[in-house]
């Protein structure tokens, strides 16, 4: 369809266009596409570049993007144009694409359609990369040695994070749940561009001098391989690892690990789980207490119980205050009173007989191991109480 | 710290009902060790009592903006 070009912006209004000469959206991207497609030096192209954001969804087809120092274009490889070898791609491979810029329509966006990817080596970013990771890892700053333990009861937590991210709603729905009235001081920075770096580590200088602060978040929630370039930053995984005060990374998802993440005490996949690590369950703590509060009173009263019974036999009470060894437990409690005639000639028996043998002085220590317990029974029991008096007037008798 | 006074106090208390449970304590230590215990928990739920949900907020400019 043929538009009307050249429209003065200054005289133009409803009355006076021509409604043929209004473009849909639609038209204006395929337009463009069109355009596009019709230009020979975006046709069958080659660029260079570095390969980030990759994704091999099971449609076969393959996403990716290519950048450079300052740029960055979305690609598309569909999974009928990938002929030949299979190549391993990955993030950081630096390749030479050969294909054409196309416009996708839905978006007006446009995106190199590529033919054929030509791997190069290790792109300059990943590059870098890696020399960093080695040095700060030869520096030892990975160590597992060097992780400082999270309180298990932090007095206030410090969480680093830019305003308007998502990670905030995520970490306060997790403090809301675990514990709602723990402290927290919300250190909001840049956490995109090239200004981040210097100012979280600003943000984090900051948080570790806060004398009240026992641990530090540093969350960001989901992005592009860019996004995540900032947590690569010298310094600021520098200030990470000499953190006096233990630091816990929940930066993007899964599948995104960063140097920070290395030099981190604790890294957590999420800023949900960054949350979790360091902010304790309340009621898992009000139930631990209860349960000792509950397990003290009973091991009290047991603790009370047995001496009760081994004192009151021994010492005091209804049945003499004469030292243990003197006593003679179940007679003076069958007969009521320790110096009747039966109980004289039983002690008597036990001190110039027994303690003679060996074996009746076992049976005294066996007696007197067990003895203050029957005494409790056969108080109560009467029945009992005149059987065993029988039965001692009985022996009573015979040993005399 | 609170970490430590809080967990200090934690182990001291199971520790002190280890005590009791092993028995042979004089009743006056038993009780003594007993209220000990109790003044632990209530320093643990006073700890607890403490916290107050205090959300303090600071933002940090980008240095040269």
């Amino acid at each position: 369809m043929l538009y009307a070009v050249g429209i003065n912006p200054e005289i133009a209004d409803l009355g006076n266009v021509d409604p043929n000469d209004i473009h849909s959206v639609t038209a204006l991207s395929q337009d463009l596409k069109q355009i596009l497609s019709q230009t020979p030096q975006l046709n069958d192209i080659l660029v260079k570049g570095e390969i980030s954001n990759f994704s091999a969804p099971t449609s076969g087809h393959i996403y990716f993007d290519l950048k450079d120092e300052s740029s960055i274009i979305a690609c598309a490889f569909f999974s009928h144009l990938q002929t030949g070898d299979r190549i391993d791609l990955s993030n950081g491979l630096q390749v030479i694409a050969i294909g054409s810029v196309t416009v996708y329509e839905i978006k007006s966006k446009y995106q190199l359609n590529v033919k054929k990817i030509i791997p190069i080596g290790d792109g300059i970013f990943s590059l870098k990369l890696r020399q960093c990771r080695d040095k700060l890892e030869g520096e030892g700053l990975f160590r597992q040695d060097r992780k400082k333990p999270i309180p298990r009861l932090p007095r206030k937590v410090g969480i680093i994070t830019s305003k308007d991210s998502t990670a905030i709603k995520d970490i306060l729905n997790v403090v809301s749940t675990r514990f709602p009235k723990m402290n927290l001081l919300m250190a909001y920075v840049t956490i995109q561009g090239i200004d981040a770096p210097s100012n979280i580590i600003q943000a984090l200088w900051t948080l570790i001098k806060m004398r009240d602060i026992d641990a530090i978040v540093l969350a960001r929630g989901g992005g592009s391989s860019e996004d995540f370039m900032v947590f690569n930053d010298e310094e600021l995984v520098r200030v990470i690892a000499s953190s006096t005060k233990p630091v816990i990374t929940g930066i993007g998802h899964e599948r995104d690990v960063c140097l920070a993440d290395l030099a981190a005490d604790v890294r957590a996949s999420t800023p949900s789980n960054a949350a979790i690590a360091v902010i304790p369950d309340f009621q898992e703590l009000r139930n631990n207490l209860l349960y000792l509060k509950q397990s003290l009173e009973r091991s009290y009263k047991s603790n009370l119980i047995a001496l009760d019974v081994k004192e009151k036999a021994a010492y005091k009470g209804e049945y003499g205050d004469k030292p243990r060894k003197k006593a003679c437990y179940i007679a003076t409690a069958v007969y009521g009173e320790d110096d009747a005639w039966q109980v004289k000639k039983l002690r008597k028996f036990r001190d110039e007989t027994l303690s003679n043998h060996w074996m009746g002085r076992f049976f005294i220590e066996v007696y007197y191991a067990v003895s203050p317990y029957f005494v409790l029974l056969f108080k109560d029991l009467k029945p009992l109480n005149f059987i065993a008096r029988k039965l001692l007037d009985i022996v009573a008798h015979k040993i005399g | 710290m609170t970490d430590m006074n809080y967990f200090g106090n934690v182990r001291r208390i199971e520790e002190i009902i280890s005590q009791l449970d092993g028995g042979r304590l004089p009743s006056e230590d038993s009780r003594k060790l007993f209220e000990l215990g109790k003044k632990l928990i209530e320093e643990c739920e006073s700890i607890l009592d403490r916290y107050s949900g205090t959300v303090e907020e600071i933002s940090f400019k980008p240095i040269g903006n």
